[in-house]
């Protein structure tokens, strides 16, 4: 009882001479604990494009460090040099060596950037005295689609380029930082009540561009760039209206998930960075100078003689002499005798005027970085064959982007809109933090000029006109095809750059859209290089604008289709040849259990025209029911013909897919790499092999 | 008279066991504080780790089903784009 009394008491008075005697040095250890601080970190923002499908995100990597000289290490230390040789892109004997010949007795980095994935695999091998750490990484989800605009970052997420450049403020957020307490042995532990400073997240970006247009446009510019075999070509499309990009593609192009792997050349954007001499382009804006100032009207008649004609003792041609036409035929012709003509007759100061409302010599201010202005020489700088030349545009220099600002002045009706990419930034909750502002930056000429005018620049698109290749069936297009003479050493050289630029639909637009083409060795001019380019994108981009689609018409009522050519479907799981059959017109009916089994043969035989109600009839390897109704059916036979079977093309095929038809087929796969079948071997056509190895990329 | 006015040793005792309980439940609550909160933390770090996974994959999935690739399967397999002519279907998403 007396033990019970007196402990309180002594406690109380241990209490009592521990706070007088070690109180102030208690204290400031307890402060010192408190001032420890460890960080959180913030994630950097997404990038979305306009219909969420996420363009950029974050995902760990790991830094792979190795103690040699933990225990249990050296007994597995070649189990490991051979995971992370198979992991990575370097053999075992580069791990091997490197903890060979390490400075430190208990430290190796061995892999500076690990994915997840080979990560997870790493630690379900279990080897002693591998140290991992991780940390963010940035994902671009799509590779190359869209790279020039989304940029890159370094290693410790800063960015480098495109948006992640411009928007990097934004984008990173700020870290947040926690007290913790630590003890003697360096573990950290969570401090109750120690002060918390969240982190602020980085902001996601949502972008005016839609994915699948991105990737049309890309295919489309890289397919003409390829044709033209030229060094490099750019494209731009964009909303007339609000100024909105749709899509913006280089080519070549590069991988912001490994930037270092591309040449600067790759990873320039030049729709934003390259001054360009305009050429034919820029007969925009003589005409619109000519037109509104009251000079001449389009219907008025201008000589264009036999094709030349002669300014200040230097001559001007054209490619065909025209004689005496209309203004407007000159922009339908693109004559430059008849646009040099005309300006000759202007006020320079007028005519640099409208070429500063066009927006020439100062930049767009769209959301990249590293826009250039191009250059438009003041009036006192011109000499006398300024005026004519640059009225077919020469001795001026403009962005690709700053032409296409330009021709959505006309497709809106005479405003210059403000080109932007970012639509809105968004919290990580959500809510949108900032829209942007759709707005015009200046009115560039009046809406009745417009009018005027664009009957004109829609018969460019004709069969009249110097753009007819820019052409799709029911689709009104207007615009204006450029060739100008490449500029080098002070002189111009027989090397060329071909532009189209034109907007649809012309009665009401909802695109606008230019195609630079550099240097181009299979053709030169725009309508020949630039202009089948336009058309290949804006028919395939009908499908993405319902709105545009529904004003969409053939030019006469698309006959009933009867009959369709049979394809050869021979040697196809009946998978396959049911999507060919479908594709060609003819209604399917497969049963579940035959889809992997090879069509042996066929009736009709590949290439017979058949009508399309008709059943088409395949063999394959087992019996299946047949259709009483006619539908195209998978049916018998006994054996399976191997030996007559040859290797199929398998290319462009998924792993699954491919591994599932050769399965089907008797044969062993080898795979390297990931994503789609590029290459194959055995070829297709060689003898059915009992193993072939298929590169994935 | 109650009891514990009879015996003044007997009520100090029972204060003193009364302090001691709430001295140890504060300081059992404390600690119960600092594990949950070192659960939170690390639930925080998970919820991060899974997240990032997530992007992996769902990055992967996209990838996948992303329009260039679908494009060239479907080109592969014989299929050519054109224009459409004919009225429009809107379908919900």
């Amino acid at each position: 009882m007396a033990f019970v009394l007196v402990l309180p008491v002594g406690v109380f008075a241990q209490m009592v001479n521990i706070h007088l005697s070690e109180g102030s040095e208690l204290r400031e250890r307890g402060e010192r604990q408190a001032s420890s601080f460890v960080e959180l970190p913030a994630t950097r923002g997404s990038v979305y494009d306009q219909a969420g499908r996420a363009l950029v995100v974050n995902t760990a990597r790991y830094e792979v460090a190795l103690d040699p000289t933990i225990a249990g290490f050296g007994d597995r230390a070649e189990e490991l040099y051979a995971l992370l040789g198979n992991l990575t892109d370097r053999p075992a004997n580069y791990y091997r060596n490197r903890t060979r010949d390490r400075a430190s007795r208990q430290y190796v980095l061995l892999v500076r950037s690990l994915d997840e994935a080979s990560k997870e695999e790493l630690d379900a091998a279990e080897i002693p005295g591998l140290l991992l750490t991780g940390s963010f990484a940035r994902r671009y989800n799509y590779g190359r689609t869209a790279g020039h605009i989304l940029g890159h970052v370094d290693t410790d997420l800063r960015g480098q380029a495109g948006l992640e450049l411009l928007y990097d403020e934004f984008l990173q957020g700020e870290p947040g930082r926690q007290a913790v307490q630590r003890d003697r042995r360096g573990i950290v532990k969570a401090l109750v009540g120690g002060p918390v400073e969240e982190p602020r997240h980085g902001e996601n970006l949502v972008l005016t561009i839609d994915l699948v247009r991105q990737a049309i446009l890309e295919e489309e510019l890289a397919r003409g760039i390829a044709t033209a075999d030229a060094t490099w070509g750019t494209a731009i499309a964009m909303n007339p209206r609000t100024g909105a990009i749709l899509a913006m593609a280089n080519m070549p192009d590069y991988d912001p998930n490994q930037p270092g792997a591309f040449s600067d050349a790759a990873q320039r954007n030049h729709a934003i960075t390259d001054r360009i001499e305009p050429g034919s382009t820029f007969k925009l804006v003589t005409a619109v100078a000519a037109v509104e100032s009251g000079l001449i009207s389009p219907e008025d008649s201008v000589d264009t003689g036999q094709g030349w004609a002669v300014f200040r003792g230097r001559t001007m041609h054209d490619s065909h002499g025209y004689g005496r036409i209309p203004f407007g035929e000159a922009i339908v012709k693109s004559s430059n005798v008849g646009m040099a003509r005309t300006a000759d007759r202007m006020e320079p100061g007028m005519f640099y005027q409208y070429a500063r409302a066009f927006g020439f010599g100062q930049p767009t201010l769209v959301d990249l970085p590293g826009e250039v202005a191009g250059s438009l020489k003041r009036p006192e700088r011109w000499s006398g064959l300024t005026l004519p030349w640059m009225a077919t545009g020469y001795e001026v220099e403009a962005t690709p982007l700053q032409i296409l600002a330009a021709y959505g002045a006309l497709a809106n009706g005479g405003l210059l809109v403000h080109p932007y990419l970012v639509a809105e930034r968004r919290n990580v909750q959500g809510r949108v933090m900032w829209t942007a502002q759709q707005d015009s930056i200046r009115r560039a000429f009046k809406a009745e000029t417009a009018t005027q005018l664009l009957p004109w620049f829609e018969r460019v698109v004709s069969s009249e006109g110097t753009g007819r290749a820019a052409a799709v069936e029911g689709l009104r297009i207007a615009g204006k095809t450029g060739t100008a003479q490449t500029a080098s050493d002070g002189g111009y050289q027989r090397r060329y750059r071909a532009s189209f630029v034109g907007f649809f639909p012309a009665d009401n637009p909802e695109v606008v859209m230019i195609v630079v083409v550099n240097n181009p060795r299979n053709g030169s001019y725009g309508g020949a290089v630039a202009a089948p380019i336009f058309r290949e994108i804006a028919r395939r981009w009908i499908g993405t604008f319902p709105s545009i689609a529904e004003q969409v018409a053939p030019a006469q009522p698309l006959p009933e289709r009867r009959e369709a050519r049979v394809p050869d479907l021979g040697g196809m799981p009946a998978i396959l040849a049911a999507s060919h059959l479908r594709a060609s017109g003819f209604p399917v009916r497969l049963a579940r259990d035959a889809a992997w089994q090879i069509v042996s043969s066929q009736r009709p035989s590949a290439g017979d025209t058949s009508r399309i109600h008709d059943a088409i009839r395949l063999t394959t390897t087992s019996a299946q029911d047949q259709d009483s109704r006619g539908r195209s059916v998978v049916t018998t036979a006994s054996d399976s013909p191997r030996e007559r079977i040859a290797m199929p093309d398998v290319l462009g095929l998924s792993a699954r897919s491919a591994i599932a038809w050769l399965a089907s087929l008797g044969v062993e796969t080898r795979l390297q790499g990931s994503g789609v079948v590029t290459a194959q071997s055995p070829e297709t056509g060689a003898s059915l092999p009992s193993q072939a190895v298929l590169t994935l990329r | 008279m109650r009891v514990l006015d009879v015996a003044p040793s007997l009520r100090f005792a029972v204060i003193t066991l009364v302090a001691c309980i709430a001295v140890t439940l504060f300081v059992g609550h404390v600690y119960a504080t600092q594990s949950t909160l070192a659960e939170l933390q690390q639930a925080k770090r998970e919820n991060l780790r899974l997240r990032l996974t997530q992007d992996r994959l769902r990055g992967a999935f996209d990838r996948m089903t992303g329009p260039r690739l679908v494009m060239d399967g479907a080109a592969s397999l014989g299929l050519e784009e054109s224009a459409v002519y004919g009225p429009v279907i809107t379908t919900d998403n």
